[in-house]
C-alpha cells in the first residue's frame, strides 16, 4: 500500500565507498514521526559519545519530511543532522527549497553519510542510482560556481544540488549547506561536517511520484489546512514583504537587535524592511519551497551603484538584523551583498554577523586594534570592514581565521572580557531574537539542544498580539492573560506546547511559519494528513504531539549523553546581565513609569533567578531533575525511550526516579 | 498627576508602505485608542485589505491589524480600550508572522 514513504534509506560511506540501500522500517520511522525525529534515532544509534564533530565517526543525514513531495501545505522542508562542531552537541538544521522532495522523487528517504573520504568527492543520486564522483574541479568553488558546474554535467535544470562553499571546505563553525543556490541548511555548522568529510555536494534528480495511501481523505484534510492558513491575514503579508515585514514592527517594540544587542533600535530601521525592498526595486522575485503556500521567500538584485550585479535570495529578517542593524547599519544594498557573500562562501548570515558584530565592538572598546585585524577598520557599519571580514572568515585567512570558530573561541582567544559581549551559549551566536523582552523566548532559547535559536522552538503566541495565539495559549494555560511574553507564569507550559509542535512540524517535513507562527495548520490537521498519508490511523492531535515529546526527549538524551547538564541551558552573558535600551516611544522610562505605563527595564529578564524560575518549573514539567536537569528513567519509558535510559543509567547520567 | 479638560494630541505612525505616514491627531480628553482608530479609519492601506477592491483601514479589521503604543503593542495593555494621553504615539502595523 502508498504510504507517503519512498520507502528506501541509503547509507553511504565514504572511507570505504560503500553505498547501501536499505528498506526503510516506516513503523520505526513513524515512532519519531519522521525526518528530524527520525534523524534524531539514528544520530543516537550511529554517533558515539566523544565523537569529534569533525572526524570520520560524525554522521551527517538528510532527512524528508514524511509528507515531504506530497501536496500537504508547505512541506518542502528536508532536516540535516549530526553531532554539532559548533556546540560539541546535538544539531539539526532544517532547509526549505526542493531537495528532499527531489530526493524521493529519486527513490530515498533518508541520506546517511558515514566516514570520510580520502579526497574530495561528490555524490550523485539518480532514479534509484548512486555514485560518488571525484570533485577535484569542484573543490575550491563556491556555491554558485558548483551548482553551475553540476547543472552543465547533468544538462538537466531541474537537478536539486546541496553543496558547501570554500566556508564549508575550510570548516568554518558556521558553515552551511547551501541547496539549488538559496536555501540554507545554515544554523550550527552543518556545513563544516560535509566539508570535514570531503563531500562537496549532493546533486539529486528524480522522476518518481509519491503516493498517498488514501488519497480523498489526504486531498480534503489538505484543502482545511490550506484554507484555514490563509484566514490567518499575516499569509498575505509574508507574500508581499517576506520574513522581513516585520522588520519594522520589531523596532517599534525596541526588540530588533541592533549593536551586537546592545540595542533593540536603530533609527531608520524601515531601509531594512521587505516593505522597502519591494519599493526601492530591489526585489525581483517571489519563491516557495516545494508546496508552500505562503512563498516568502526573496529574490532581490542590484542594479546601479557600487554593489552592482549583487544578487540573491533573500535577505531574510534574520540577515538584516545580524549583517544590517546588528552591525550598526541600515546601508541594504550592503546587507543584499553581504547576504550574498555569505550565500555564495556558504555561511550562516546569523552567525557570521555575530562574529563581525562581535569585532566591531571589540574593536570599539579597545580591545582588539588595527594590529590585531590586519589594517581592516572595524567602525560599526564599516562597509569595506564587512565585505571584507566575511570574505576572511570563509577562507580562513588574516584576522579572518580568529573568527571563523564562532564568537565563543575569539572571545576566548582574545580575551580581556570580550566574553561579555559575545552573544552565545552553548557555542551557538544567538538567533535575532530579543529574549530580554520576551519571557517565554528567553526560556526556550535557554533550553534549546542547538543553543539559542528560534527555530526549534517558536513561541510566537506569547505575545498576545494576534487572535490565533491568544486563543492557542488560552487553550495550553487555561486562560488567555498569559498571551503576555513580560511574565514568568506559565511559560514552561507554553514553551513545552510549543516544543511537541515544532517537532511534529519538522518530522512531518511542514513550515513552522504554517504550525508555529500562524496557526492554520493544527495538530489535528498535521495527524489527519499523516494518518490519511500513510494510512496509520493511530494518529490524532495528542498523539503527535506526544511524538514530538518523545523527539525532544530523545535530543535531550543526546546532549546528556556527551555531558549537558542544567549548567548548559543558560543565555548569552549579555541578555542576562545588561538592560537594554528601552525604547523610548514617549519620554524616559521615569517618566512612562510615573504615567502608570510598563516600565520597560523592569519588565526585562536580566537575572538567573528569572531563568532559574522558569528551568525549574520547565524541569518538572518534563519530569527531568530539577538540580540537573538529567531525565528520569520513568520520564524516558512513558516515551517508550527505555533503551535510552538504559544507556544513559550505565554511564551514570540518568536522575533517580 | 493632574487632571485637565485639555484636548490630548496623539502622533501616528501608519506603516502602510515602508515608511510611515506620521499624522498628528488632537482627540477629546478620556480618549481610547478605539475612538483614535475610528478617526483614522478613512486612511487607505495599500495593497493591504483582505478586500484589494477597498483598501481602507476600515476594512482591516481589529485582527487584522498590529497597534503599538509607545513601544507595547495595545493587546498586552487595555487592547481597544487603552486610554491614550497625551503625547502619546501609535503606530499601526498590518499583522505579520515570522522570521
Amino acid at each position: 500500500m502508498p504510504s507517503a514513504f519512498a520507502g528506501k534509506l541509503l547509507h553511504v560511506n565514504l572511507t570505504t565507498g560503500e553505498i547501501a540501500p536499505k528498506p526503510l522500517d516506516e513503523k520505526k520511522v513513524l515512532k519519531y514521526l519522521g525526518a528530524r525525529g527520525f534523524n534524531a534515532r539514528l544520530l543516537w544509534e550511529l554517533v558515539p559519545p566523544g565523537a569529534d564533530p569533525l572526524g570520520p565517526e560524525n554522521v551527517l543525514i538528510f532527512g524528508t519530511g514524511t509528507l515531504t513531495g506530497t501536496s500537504a501545505p508547505t512541506s518542502g522542508r528536508t532536516t540535516v543532522s549530526c553531532k554539532g562542531p559548533a556546540t560539541g552537541l546535538y544539531l539539526k538544521t532544517s532547509v526549505g527549497g526542493h531537495w528532499g522532495a527531489e530526493l524521493k522523487f529519486a527513490g530515498y528517504d533518508y541520506l546517511i553519510i558515514e566516514g570520510r573520504a580520502p579526497k574530495p568527492v561528490y555524490l550523485v543520486i539518480r532514479d534509484g542510482e548512486v555514485e560518488i564522483r571525484d570533485a577535484a574541479d569542484l573543490w575550491g568553488k563556491d556555491v554558485r560556481e558548483t551548482t553551475l558546474a553540476i547543472e552543465h554535467a547533468f544538462q538537466d535544470p531541474d537537478v536539486q544540488v546541496a553543496c558547501i562553499g570554500p566556508a564549508g571546505e575550510n570548516r568554518v563553525l558556521f558553515a552551511s549547506i547551501m541547496m539549488n543556490y538559496y536555501n540554507a541548511a545554515a544554523r550550527g555548522g552543518v556545513g563544516a561536517v560535509m566539508g570535514s568529510k570531503n563531500l562537496k555536494a549532493v546533486a539529486v534528480r528524480g522522476h518518481g511520484r509519491i503516493h498517498v495511501a488514501r488519497p480523498q481523505e489526504f486531498r480534503r484534510a489538505v484543502m482545511e489546512a490550506i484554507e484555514a492558513s490563509y484566514q490567518d491575514f499575516s499569509a498575505k503579508t509574508s507574500y508581499l514583504y517576506g520574513t522581513s515585514a516585520s522588520v519594522a514592527v520589531i523596532n517599534e517594540l525596541g526588540s530588533f537587535p541592533s549593536f551586537n544587542f546592545r540595542s533593540g533600535r536603530i533609527d531608520n530601521a524601515e531601509k531594512i524592511s521587505g516593505p522597502y525592498l519591494v519599493e526601492a526595486g530591489y526585489l525581483k522575485r517571489r519563491m516557495g519551497c516545494n508546496a508552500c503556500i505562503f512563498s516568502c521567500h526573496r529574490y532581490c538584485e542590484i542594479t546601479s551603484g557600487p554593489h552592482t550585479g549583487a544578487y540573491g535570495g533573500g535577505p531574510e529578517y534574520e540577515t538584516m538584523s545580524a549583517l544590517g542593524a546588528g552591525c550598526g547599519t541600515v546601508d541594504v544594498e550592503l546587507v543584499i551583498k553581504a547576504n550574498e557573500l555569505c550565500n555564495i562562501y556558504g555561511m550562516d548570515t546569523i552567525s557570521a554577523g555575530s562574529v563581525v558584530q562581535w569585532a566591531m565592538e571589540s574593536y570599539e572598546k579597545g580591545v582588539i586594534t588595527e594590529k590585531d585585524t590586519g589594517g581592516i577598520q572595524l567602525q560599526w557599519g564599516n562597509p569595506d570592514a564587512i565585505l571584507g571580514l566575511l570574505e576572511q572568515v570563509a577562507r580562513c585567512r588574516g584576522f579572518g581565521a580568529k573568527l571563523a570558530g564562532g564568537v565563543r573561541q575569539a572571545a576566548k582567544s582574545i580575551g580581556r572580557g570580550s566574553e561579555k559581549w559575545a552573544v552565545e551559549a552553548k557555542g551557538l551566536e544567538q538567533s535575532r531574537v530579543e529574549t530580554r523582552t520576551a519571557f517565554g523566548y528567553a526560556l526556550a532559547f535557554a533550553v534549546n539542544p542547538r543553543g539559542p535559536d528560534h527555530l526549534h522552538t517558536q513561541v510566537l503566541a506569547e505575545f498576545g498580539t494576534r487572535p490565533g495565539g491568544r486563543a492557542l495559549v488560552a487553550k495550553i494555560t487555561g486562560d488567555e492573560k498569559y498571551a503576555f511574553p513580560r511574565t514568568l507564569e506559565k511559560r514552561a507550559d507554553i514553551v513545552r506546547w510549543h516544543e511537541d509542535c515544532y517537532a511534529a512540524t519538522d518530522a512531518l517535513g511542514l513550515c513552522s511559519f504554517a504550525t508555529t507562527a500562524r496557526y492554520g495548520v493544527t495538530p489535528e490537521l498535521l495527524a489527519r494528513m499523516l494518518s490519511a498519508a500513510t494510512g496509520v490511523d493511530s494518529f490524532e492531535s495528542e498523539s503527535l504531539l506526544f511524538a514530538g515529546r518523545r523527539i525532544m526527549n530523545l535530543e535531550k538524551a543526546f546532549n546528556v549523553r556527551e555531558g549537558a547538564t542544567r549548567k548548559d541551558d543558560h543565555l548569552p552573558h549579555r541578555l542576562m546581565n545588561e538592560i537594554l535600551a528601552p525604547p523610548s516611544g514617549k519620554g524616559d522610562d521615569r517618566a512612562a513609569a510615573a504615567a502608570g505605563r510598563p516600565d520597560p527595564v523592569k519588565e526585562q529578564i536580566n537575572s538567573r533567578a528569572y531563568l532559574d524560575r522558569m528551568l525549574d518549573e520547565y524541569y518538572e514539567l518534563h519530569g527531568w531533575d530539577k538540580a540537573t536537569g538529567l531525565p528520569r528513567c520513568k520520564t524516558l519509558g512513558d516515551l517508550d525511550l527505555g533503551d535510552v535510559a538504559a544507556e544513559l543509567d550505565r554511564m551514570g547520567k540518568l536522575a533517580k526516579d | 498627576m493632574e487632571k485637565t479638560n485639555r484636548s490630548i494630541s496623539v502622533s501616528l505612525k501608519l506603516f502602510n508602505r515602508a515608511f510611515p505616514e506620521r499624522i498628528s491627531l488632537t482627540l477629546p480628553p478620556g480618549a481610547r485608542v478605539r475612538d483614535l482608530m475610528a478617526k483614522v479609519e478613512r486612511k487607505s492601506f495599500n495593497g493591504m485589505s483582505r478586500k484589494n477592491s477597498s483598501p481602507s483601514l476600515k476594512d482591516m479589521g481589529e485582527d487584522d491589524l498590529l497597534l503599538i503604543l509607545n513601544g507595547r503593542p495595545v493587546q498586552n495593555l487595555q487592547g481597544y480600550d487603552t486610554p491614550l494621553e497625551d503625547g502619546d504615539v501609535v503606530a499601526v502595523f498590518p499583522v505579520m508572522a515570522g522570521g
